[in-house]
């Protein structure tokens, strides 16, 4: 009887606490979601249900130019999303099972991108960028980035789960390395896709620092620096700004709980993001 | 005989073949826009060159990573990023390793918190930043919580004495989740017998925790206290945000994270030679860092 009280006293602390922590998670997003609800006399008041309002979001949809940066961002986080996707998955299943000479340079190179940190290139891409004439243009924010070393290291630990024996089969069935992966190895790495997109979807979606330097025209604006922009102008309505917080944050909030399971694969199998 | 080793060869050929044309789209642009840039970098630091004259470069030798080493800025800027990993990073490995410890044992709900742990992780740094800018303003919720604990009712991110611990609160809020993930996947791979072995022993909740997690999870803790190290001292959205479009590091310098000075040197005041050396030296530092960690890491492990 003793045993189970403590148990069960052990149990609500538990809860408790698993709880509090979640509600500091929470809620900055409730207060964010509530202000953008707020008439600008409201702020920082406790309102009823029926005096909350959308004029804070018809006031930002026609007064800013949010539409045109979420485009941005649409067009620039799907190309470096598809890019990548193609180019570390052909590298990681090259790595993984095709033997060729040279495959462990091309593997080391590889692996060496992911110990440099991004901001010893922030200066040369800028110059690179200026040489070329990008500065403000779609290509200037897309082409740069359609590699990642670690998605390669990723997908090439999930090609290495596969058993060899599928692709000795389709060997003796008269199927090239390439038509293999193809019909055979593609289609079993559904998983292992999904992950991908979903990891880079969310990182590439919230991105700051190339937008932020690449562009200072604003109509090609991605959602993060537009949004920080709208901050600077706005900081003294909240209820302005914090639509805009709501509207850049929904989609990949909304994104990712529907997707957590892939999200959470990706960080478990990996051990961690480099 | 002589056609099956000709068929042999071509296969082996038509392989090599198919692995280079797989691998090619990443090693041309990771050439061009990764391995070019960086060499281009290096060089850059040896030079007096400047943003806005891009053809009147002058070599300078070491001048430039003597000058970094010399400059009461630089160090002040290590100083932030500093403070930032000496206090984030172990608080950001306790939190998530109790956190995943409680939830390691619940059984209902379970990926309920998980995903709400990890949400903050996935959130735009600027959008989480402008929250807390408004959360701990003057007579914002956060500000009124802390005024009772005898800090003063200011605008934390306007404030010489409070951007920093904001932005150290900013960092642990965001990253915990993510380290609790991790850490709840290193748990999944201790074994049962050792806690049921422990139990046997008459070891409570809290000795198990200490006597057979902590140590299984070793090199989980490994992985996070160094990716850890490396987000603090590459620090750079949540000052961008906060500086609102004013000078980037301000008030007065105290948010000018390591990454921040480089980003000021080069785009502020055009020394990209200069502003390159110190990107240099802060690589080396954080290689440095990394090497150490690992190896006090190990060495305790032997």
């Amino acid at each position: 009887m003793n045993f189970k009280m403590k148990s069960r006293i052990l149990k609500s602390v538990q809860y408790i606490f698993l709880t509090a922590v979640a509600l500091i998670c929470i809620f900055p997003f409730v207060y964010a979601v509530y202000t953008s609800l707020l008439h600008k006399s409201d702020i920082d008041k406790l309102v009823s249900f029926t005096s909350l309002t959308l004029e804070n979001y018809i006031y930002i949809f026609t007064k800013s130019d949010i539409m045109r940066w979420y485009m941005n961002s649409c067009i620039v986080t799907f190309s470096i999303v598809a890019g990548n996707l193609a180019v570390n998955t052909l590298a990681a299943y090259a790595l993984a099972r095709i033997r060729f000479p040279g495959r462990n340079f091309f593997f080391f190179m590889i692996l060496g991108m992911m110990m440099i940190p991004y901001q010893i290139l922030i200066i040369p891409l800028f110059r690179m960028e200026v040489k070329f004439g990008w500065l403000n243009s779609y290509q200037g924010l897309i082409l740069p980035f359609l590699f990642q070393g670690f998605l390669v290291f990723l997908m090439r630990q999930f090609f290495m789960t596969i058993p060899d024996a599928l692709e000795e089969a389709a060997k003796i069935d008269g199927l090239s390395k390439g038509a293999a992966f193809f019909r055979i190895i593609l289609p079993l790495s559904k998983a292992g896709i999904a992950t991908q997109i979903i990891y880079h979807f969310a990182s590439t979606w919230n991105f700051l620092v190339w937008g932020a330097t690449f562009v200072n025209d604003k109509n090609y604006y991605i959602l993060p620096v537009g949004l920080n922009t709208l901050k600077n102008t706005y900081f003294e309505y909240p209820g302005y700004t914090m639509s805009g917080v709501v509207l850049m944050t929904l989609p990949i909030v909304l994104i990712f709980v529907i997707f957590q399971k892939y999200f959470i694969q990706g960080i478990a199998s990996s051990g961690i993001k480099g | 005989m002589f056609n099956a080793i000709k068929k042999l060869r071509k296969e082996k050929y038509s392989e090599w073949i198919t692995g280079y044309i797989f691998i090619a789209p990443i090693i041309i642009l990771m050439t061009v826009w990764f391995y070019y840039p960086l060499i281009n970098a290096f060089i850059t630091s040896f030079y007096d060159a400047n943003i806005t004259k891009m053809n009147g470069m002058e070599f300078v030798g070491l001048a430039n990573y003597i000058n970094v080493l010399k400059d009461g800025e630089f160090y002040n800027s290590l100083k932030i990023s500093f403070i930032m990993v000496i206090v984030a990073v172990p608080l950001q490995l306790i939190v998530s390793l109790v956190l995943a410890a409680v939830l390691h044992t619940i059984i209902n709900a379970k990926t309920f918190f998980r995903t709400v742990y990890y949400l903050p992780y996935v959130t735009s740094t600027v959008a989480v930043t402008t929250i807390f800018m408004y959360l701990f303003s003057q007579g914002g919720i956060a500000s009124k919580i802390f005024v009772k604990f005898g800090l003063p009712d200011t605008s934390w991110h306007f404030d010489v004495n409070m951007a920093l611990p904001f932005m150290i609160i900013l960092c642990v809020w965001t990253y915990v989740g993510f380290y609790v993930v991790a850490y709840m996947a290193g748990m999944q791979s201790i074994p049962e017998e050792l806690y049921e072995a422990g139990t046997v022993d008459g070891a409570n909740f809290i000795q198990k925790f200490l006597y057979i997690t902590v140590p299984m999870l070793k090199p989980t803790t490994t992985l996070v206290l160094l990716s850890g190290t490396i987000y603090v001292l590459q620090f750079f959205d949540q000052p961008y945000a906060m500086a609102k479009g004013g000078a980037l590091g301000s008030p007065a310098g105290a948010t000018s994270t390591a990454v921040i000075f480089v980003y000021n040197q080069a785009f502020k005041l055009y020394h990209i030679g200069y502003g390159s050396a110190a990107a240099f030296v802060i690589f080396t530092l954080i290689l440095i860092i990394t090497v150490v960690q690992k190896f006090i890491i190990e060495r305790e492990e032997a």
